[in-house]
C-alpha cells in the first residue's frame, strides 16, 4: 500500500503534523517528529571535505522539493515449514502497541548527531517494528519487504525499522527494499538492539530502481553475550550511501558485519562500516566483497575502533574487491583505531580481476570463457553468503546474486 | 640415596580456572631418566609448563622443590638461570631474531656474561649444531620461523646441551619427528646426560623410550600419576593403550579417596 | 606559568633521557629575530646572493603558505606558533671542505655525535649542516672525478643553476601542502645530488642534520637527480637539543630517477622530544627506475611524513620500508604513498610501529592506480605493536584503485607482543625486560638488516635505550 502525499515536503511543521495523523500515530510520536525537524534545521549539511563524503556528494540526499511516499511493509517468512507466531508489524502501528520499545521517543530523545537520521525521523514514512521474543528461537526467516511502487518524481520514503531482540531469543529478520522507476531518495534507518545472550541474523537487501539514491543507516547494540550477524546485499539504486555502525556494549558480545555489492552501468556504492568496542572481551568481523561492472564505482570504508580498557578484544576486517572492466573504480579505506593493547586486530584489503590461474583451470575443464567467468563471480559471493546460517536464506540470496549477475554480464 | 632433584607434592594445577592437575607427586634424583606418559588431556603439557613457570599455569595447590629449594615465585628466567630446561613440544618463532644472537644472549644469561667468550661461544655453537646435523646457516636464520617440526625438536636440543640443565624437561619431543630425526635427536639428549642430570621424557608413545632409556615410568590419567614402574610399563601401556586406565582413573570415573 | 626552576629542572631531566640533548652556546653571523615576513625572505635571498628568479619562487610561496589553511586531518598542529621561530640562522660564512676550517664549537658537536669519524670509515661523502646552513661538505675525489656533484643545495644553486632550475619544485610543487610552500619560500641548506649516467656510487652519501637554537625552524632542501643507469643511497641523519620550547624541521625532498636508475634514500630521525617535524618527501621514477624510501622515525614531539613515489613510466618500482616509535608525549603520523601512473609499476610498503608509554603511532598512506595503469602490482603490509594499556595505534589506509588489471594486497595487524614469545625467551633464562627488547628488535629487524652495520647497530642501541624500564 503506497500513498503519496499532497504537498512537496518543505520545513514547516504542517507537514510532519499531517503525515503523523495519516499514520494514526500517539501525539508523543509526534513530538519526537517536532524535535527532529528542529534538529535537521539546526544541523549543519555535511561538506565533501568530511572524510565520510569525499566520494559521494552530500548534496544528492536534500529532500526539499520532493513528495513523501507513504508504504506499509508486507511480512511473511521464508522457507518451509510450520508458521511462526507473529513477531513483526508496520512501525507506526508499534508506535501504540508496543510502546515499551519506544522509551527513546517518548522521552525526548533522541539526541541527532547526523542531518540525515533527523530527516528520517521528521518525515518517517514506512518501516517495521520486530521484537523477538525472551528464551525463544525462531525456526524461519521473517521477511520484510518495503516496496515503493509507481510514484510521483521526485519522491521521498523514509522508512525506520526497529528490531528488539529480547534476552536470549533468536531470529533471522530479512528485510528488502525496493521502488518503482523515478527520481527517489530513500533514507531508511535500521536500529537493532540485542539484549543479554540474544542472537540476531539481520540482512538487508538493498535492491532500488535505477532512479533511487539510496541513504542507509545501521546502528546496533550489543548487550553482553549476544551475537549479531549482518548482511548488506547491495544490488540496486543509482547511487548508494551506508552507514553501518556495531556497538559492543557488553562483553563478549559478538558481531559480523558482511557485505556483498554487486555494482554494474554507472552504480555508484559507498559503504562505511564501524565497529566500536567500548567493553573488554567483544569479538567483531567483518567481511565485504565487492563486484564492479562496467563503469561502476565502489568505496568501501571500514573501521574498527578499540576504546581504551576495551581489552581482549579481538577484531577482523577484510575488504575484497574483483573489478570485471576496465572502466570500474574501486576505493578501500580499511582503518584500526586501537587504543588498548591486549588485542589482536587484524585488516586486510586486495584488489584482483578475474583469477588467470582459476579461469585456465576452468577452460581446462571444458567450460567456456564466460562460464568460467560467472563461476568466479559466483564463487565471490558464495563466500560471503554461505557465512549465513539456513538453507532456505541462503538459497534465497544466492538467486538474487545470480539475477543480478546475469543482468548485469548478459546472456 | 641421593638427595632429589626434582620433588613434587600434591601439585594442584590450574589454567584459566580450570583444573589440570589434581595431586600429583613425583621425585627426581640425579642421574634418573622419568618418562611420563599418558593419553591426550591427561595433563602433560600443563606439566612440563607449571614447572617452567609458564604465568598462565597457576599452581593452586601443592609445592615443587628444585634443588631443596620451592621455586613456586620463581620467574621463568630465574628457573633457567638455576638449570631447569623446557625442550617445548610447540617452540614459538622469534621473528626477526637470529638463533645465534638469541643463543648468545641465553648462554650469557645463563652462565654469567663475563664467562662467555664471543670467539669460543661460537666454536662451542658450531660443534653442538654438528652434532644434531643442524646447517651451519642456521645460526643466522629467525628463532623457529619456518622450521619444519624436525627443525624445531632439533634446534630445542641443540638449546638444551648449549644451556647445559640440571634437569632437563622434554615435552612430546618426539611428536612429528620421523625415525631419522628421532634417532638423531635422542642421540643427542643421550650425549648429554650426565650422572648429575635429571630428565623427564614427556611422551604419549614408547617409540622414543626406544633410544632414551628411562629408569621409571609413570602413567598420568586425568591429572595424577595412576601408575609408576619400571621401562616394561611402557611396553605394557604400548600394548593395552590407555583405555582401561580412562576407565578406572579418567575424569568421569568415581573419585578417587584422598591417599588411596 | 611553570616556575623556572621547575621547567629548567624538567629539561634537565629530559636531556638526561636524550643523548644528543645537549646544546652549544650561540656565535652566529646572523640570526634572524622571531617570525616570517617578506623582508626576512628578501634578507635570506639577498645573504645567499641568489638569482632573481629564486626570490621569486620564495615570495610566491610565501603568499601559498599564508593563504593555506593548517591541515586538521592528521596530527595535532595547534602547538606551532608561526611567529614564534627563528626562520634563518646562518652560523657560518661558507660550507668549509677542510674539516679544520669548521667554526670550533660546531666541530666540537660534530665530533660528540661521531660524523668525522663515520666519515673515515664508511662513507664517500658527507654535509653536515648546523642550523640553517650546511657547515661542512666533502665527497670522495674518485667520485668527483667521475662527475658525481654531491653539494649543499645553496652552492648547487651557485655553481649549477641552470639544473637546480630546472627540476626545482618538479616533483613537490610549492602549493602542495602549507609546510611545502613554507620550505619553498624560507629554504635554506639541504643536498644536491646529481649521479651521472652509469655512475654506481657503491658506498653511501651523508647528510647529517643539526638544530642547535631554541625555538629554531630547520627548512632545509634536498634534491637528488640520477642520471640513466646510476646509483646512489644517500643517509640522512638529525638530532636537536632539549629546550623547553618547541622547534620546527620542515623540510622538503625531492627525488628524480631517471631511466633504469635507482636511489636509495635512508633517514634515521632520532630529534629531540621537542621538534615537530612536518616532512614533504616525494619521487619521480621513470622508465625501469628503482625508489627505495628507508625512513626511520624514532624522536620528534610529532612527525607528519609520507615519502611517496610516483612511478611515471613502464617498469619503475616504489618501495618503502619505515618503522616508527612513538614514546611518552609522541605522535608518530607516518606512512607512504605510491601513486601508479603508468602500466608495468610495482610497489611494496613494509610498516612497522610500536607505541609505548601513552605514544601514539599512526600509519597514514596511499595506493592510487590511475584509469591508464595496468599490471599493477601493490603489496602494503603494516604491523603495529602496543606495549602498554596507555598506548594508541591507528592505520589509515587510502586504496583508489581506476584499473581492472591490478593485483593489490594491504593488510594491517595490532597487537601487544605475544606472551608465548616472551615465555619462550624467559625460559631461556632472558630477564623479561631482556625478552621484550629482543622481541621488538626483531620485530624491526626487516628495517635494520637494510642499514649500514654502523646504523644497525646504533639504532638497535637506541631501542633498548627508549626500551629500558618497560616492565612495570
Amino acid at each position: 500500500m503506497t500513498t503519496m502525499a499532497d504537498d512537496m515536503l518543505n520545513l514547516e511543521p504542517a507537514s510532519i503534523e499531517a503525515l503523523s495523523r495519516q499514520m494514526g500515530e500517539p501525539d508523543w510520536a509526534l513530538e519526537a517528529r517536532r524535535r527532529a525537524l528542529a534538529a535537521f534545521v539546526e544541523l549543519p549539511c555535511p561538506e565533501r571535505t568530511q572524510e565520510a563524503w569525499r566520494r559521494t556528494r552530500p548534496d544528492l540526499f536534500d529532500p526539499q522539493g520532493r513528495r513523501i511516499a507513504r508504504v506499509t511493509p508486507a511480512f511473511d517468512l521464508l522457507g518451509e515449514g510450520e508458521p511462526e507466531p507473529p513477531v513483526g508489524m508496520p512501525f507506526e502501528q508499534a508506535l501504540s502497541h508496543e510502546p515499551g520499545d519506544f522509551q527513546d521517543l517518548r522521552q525526548g530523545g533522541p539526541v541527532f548527531q547526523e542531518k540525515d537520521s533527523a530527516m528520517n525521523a521528521a518525515w518517517r514514512s514506512g518501516g517495521a517494528w520486530v521484537g523477538i521474543p525472551r528464551d525463544r528461537a525462531l525456526g524461519r526467516p521473517l521477511r520484510i519487504a518495503h516496496e515503493v511502487p509507481a510514484f510521483q518524481a521526485p519522491g521521498a520514503f523514509f522508512p525506520h525499522t526497529r528490531i528488539v531482540g529480547r534476552r536470549h531469543g533468536k531470529a533471522t529478520v530479512v528485510e528488502s527494499f525496493g521502488s518503482a522507476e523515478g527520481d527517489l531518495l530513500a533514507a531508511p534507518v535500521v536500529d537493532l538492539h540485542l539484549e543479554e545472550g540474544a542472537s540476531l541474523q539481520y540482512v538487508l537487501v538493498s535492491r532500488w530502481g535505477e532512479g533511487t539514491r539510496a541513504l542507509t543507516r545501521l546502528q546496533a547494540r550489543l548487550e553482553r553475550n549476544s551475537q549479531l550477524k549482518v548482511l548488506f546485499l547491495g544490488l540496486g539504486g543509482a547511487t548508494t550511501k551506508a552507514f553501518l555502525t556495531g556497538n559492543l556494549e557488553g562483553e563478549g558480545a559478538k558481531s559480523e558485519f558482511l557485505g556483498l555489492v554487486f555494482a554494474s552501468g554507472g552504480q555508484h556504492f559507498d559503504v562505511d562500516t564501524l565497529q566500536n568496542h567500548h567493553v573488554p572481551a567483544g569479538s567483531s568481523d567483518v567481511l565485504f566483497n565487492c563486484a564492479l561492472n562496467q563503469a561502476s564505482h565502489s568505496v568501501f570504508t571500514g573501521n574498527i575502533f578499540v576504546a581504551p580498557g576495551a581489552q581482549k578484544t579481538d577484531a577482523y576486517q577484510k575488504n575484497r574487491n574483483l573489478l570485471l572492466s576496465g572502466k570500474a573504480h574501486a576505493d578501500s579505506i580499511p582503518k584500526l583505531e586501537i587504543l588498548a593493547n591486549d588485542v589482536r586486530c587484524t585488516h586486510g584489503a586486495t584488489f584482483t580481476t578475474y583469477d588467470q590461474d582459476q579461469q585456465f583451470y576452468l577452460q581446462s575443464r571444458g567450460l567456456q570463457d564466460a562460464d568460467a567467468r560467472r563461476l568466479i563471480i559466483t564463487g565471490f559471493f558464495q563466500e560471503v553468503i554461505e557465512r549465513l546460517e539456513g538453507p532456505s536464506l541462503v538459497a534465497w540470496l544466492a538467486g538474487l546474486m545470480q539475477d543480478k549477475m546475469e543482468a548485469s554480464l548478459g546472456t | 640415596m641421593s638427595d632429589p632433584l626434582l620433588k613434587i607434592e600434591n601439585l594442584h594445577v590450574a589454567v584459566e580456572g580450570k583444573q589440570i592437575l589434581r595431586g600429583l607427586n613425583l621425585v627426581v634424583r640425579p642421574g634418573e631418566i622419568h618418562a611420563i606418559m599418558g593419553p591426550n588431556g591427561s595433563g602433560k603439557s600443563t606439566l612440563s609448563n607449571a614447572l617452567m613457570g609458564h604465568p598462565n599455569y597457576q599452581v593452586t595447590d601443592g609445592a615443587v622443590t628444585y634443588k631443596g629449594q620451592e621455586i613456586q615465585e620463581w620467574p621463568a628466567d630465574e628457573r633457567a638461570r638455576q638449570g631447569i630446561f623446557l625442550a617445548f613440544q610447540y617452540p614459538t618463532a622469534i621473528p626477526g631474531v637470529s638463533l645465534g644472537n638469541f643463543l648468545l644472549a641465553a648462554v650469557r644469561n645463563v652462565r654469567g656474561a663475563a664467562n662467555v667468550k664471543p670467539l669460543e661461544f661460537r666454536k662451542e655453537l658450531m660443534a653442538c649444531m654438528k652434532d644434531l646435523g643442524i646447517r651451519q646457516d642456521f645460526a643466522g636464520r629467525y628463532v623457529n620461523e619456518g622450521f619444519s617440526g624436525g627443525e624445531k625438536k632439533r634446534v630445542e636440543i641443540l638449546q638444551m646441551a648449549m644451556l647445559k640443565p640440571s634437569l632437563a624437561i622434554l615435552d612430546e619431543t618426539d611428536s612429528g619427528l620421523d625415525i631419522d630425526a628421532l634417532r638423531i635427536v635422542a642421540e643427542g639428549v643421550n650425549r648429554q646426560v650426565t650422572p648429575e642430570m635429571g630428565v623427564l621424557v614427556i611422551t604419549h608413545y614408547q617409540r622414543l623410550l626406544d633410544y632414551i632409556k628411562p629408569h621409571f615410568v609413570h602413567v598420568l590419567v586425568a591429572g595424577r600419576i595412576v601408575q609408576s614402574g619400571g621401562p616394561e610399563l611402557a611396553l605394557e601401556l604400548e600394548a593395552r593403550g590407555y583405555d582401561e586406565l580412562l576407565r578406572t582413573h579418567g575424569a568421569d570415573a568415581a573419585p578417587v579417596v584422598a591417599g588411596a | 606559568m611553570a616556575d623556572a626552576s621547575t621547567e629548567a629542572a624538567i629539561v634537565q631531566q629530559i636531556r638526561s633521557d636524550y643523548q644528543y640533548g645537549f646544546s652549544d652556546a650561540e656565535d652566529y653571523v646572523f640570526k634572524s629575530g622571531k617570525g616570517l615576513t617578506r623582508e626576512l625572505i628578501m634578507e635570506i635571498s639577498r645573504i645567499k646572493q641568489e638569482p632573481e628568479w629564486m626570490l621569486e619562487i620564495r615570495l610566491k610561496a610565501f603568499e601559498v603558505f599564508k593563504s593555506k589553511p593548517m591541515p586538521t586531518w592528521g596530527a595535532d598542529l595547534s602547538g606551532i606558533d608561526f611567529d614564534d621561530i627563528h626562520y634563518y640562522v646562518r652560523p657560518s660564512e661558507k660550507a668549509e671542505t677542510d674539516w679544520d676550517d669548521v667554526p670550533e664549537y660546531i666541530k666540537n658537536t660534530f665530533d660528540r655525535l661521531g660524523i668525522p669519524e663515520a666519515e673515515r670509515k664508511f662513507l664517500a661523502g658527507v654535509s653536515a649542516q648546523y642550523e640553517s646552513e650546511v657547515v661542512y661538505h666533502s665527497i670522495r675525489e674518485d667520485l668527483e672525478k667521475l662527475g658525481v656533484i654531491f653539494l649543499d643545495m645553496d652552492g648547487a644553486l651557485r655553481q649549477f643553476p641552470e639544473i637546480v632550475r630546472q627540476y626545482f619544485g618538479t616533483v613537490i610543487p610549492m602549493a602542495d601542502n602549507k609546510f611545502a610552500a613554507l620550505n619553498t619560500a624560507v629554504w635554506s641548506g639541504g643536498s644536491f645530488i646529481y649521479v651521472p649516467e652509469g655512475v654506481k656510487v657503491d658506498i653511501p652519501l651523508q647528510a647529517y642534520f643539526r638544530i642547535n637554537a631554541q625555538s629554531m625552524g630547520q627548512f632545509e632542501r634536498t634534491l637528488i637527480i640520477t642520471a640513466p643507469g646510476s646509483f646512489v643511497h644517500y643517509i640522512e641523519g638529525c638530532t636537536a637539543p632539549v629546550y623547553s620550547k618547541d622547534s620546527l624541521h620542515a623540510a622538503v625532498v625531492e627525488l628524480i630517477a631517471l631511466e633504469g636508475s635507482k636511489i636509495r634514500y635512508t633517514t634515521i630521525q632520532n630529534w629531540s622530544n621537542n621538534v615537530y617535524n612536518l616532512v614533504t618527501k616525494r619521487a619521480k621514477a621513470f622508465r625501469n627506475a628503482a625508489v627505495e624510501w628507508i625512513d626511520g622515525n624514532l624522536g620528534s614531539k610529532i612527525t607528519m611524513k609520507y615519502p611517496a613515489i610516483f612511478l611515471m613510466e613502464e617498469g619503475a618500482r616504489g618501495e618503502v620500508l619505515s618503522i616508527a616509535f612513538a614514546g611518552k608525549g609522541q605522535h608518530q603520523d607516518a606512512g607512504a604513498k605510491m601513486v601508479h601512473l603508468a602500466p608495468h609499476t610495482s610497489s611494496t610498503v613494509l610498516s612497522k610501529s610500536i607505541s609505548k608509554d601513552g605514544g601514539r603511532a599512526s600509519y597514514r598512506g596511499l595506493v592510487k592506480v590511475l584509469p591508464k595503469a595496468e599490471k599493477i602490482r601493490s603489496n602494503v603490509r603494516c604491523d603495529a605493536l602496543i606495549l602498554d594499556p596507555e598506548s594508541r595505534s591507528d592505520t589509515y589506509p587510502t586504496m583508489d584503485i581506476g584499473n581492472q588489471d591490478v593485483h593489490i594486497g594491504h593488510e594491517a595487524t595490532v597487537s601487544k607482543v605475544g606472551d608465548e614469545q616472551v615465555f619462550y625467551l624467559m625460559s631461556r633464562g632472558l630477564s623479561e625486560d631482556d625478552a621484550i627488547t629482543m622481541i621488538v628488535n626483531g620485530f624491526f629487524e626487516p628495517f635494520t638488516k637494510e642499514l649500514p652495520l654502523e646504523y644497525a647497530v646504533e639504532l638497535n642501541r637506541l631501542i633498548k635505550l627508549e626500551m629500558e624500564g618497560s616492565v612495570g
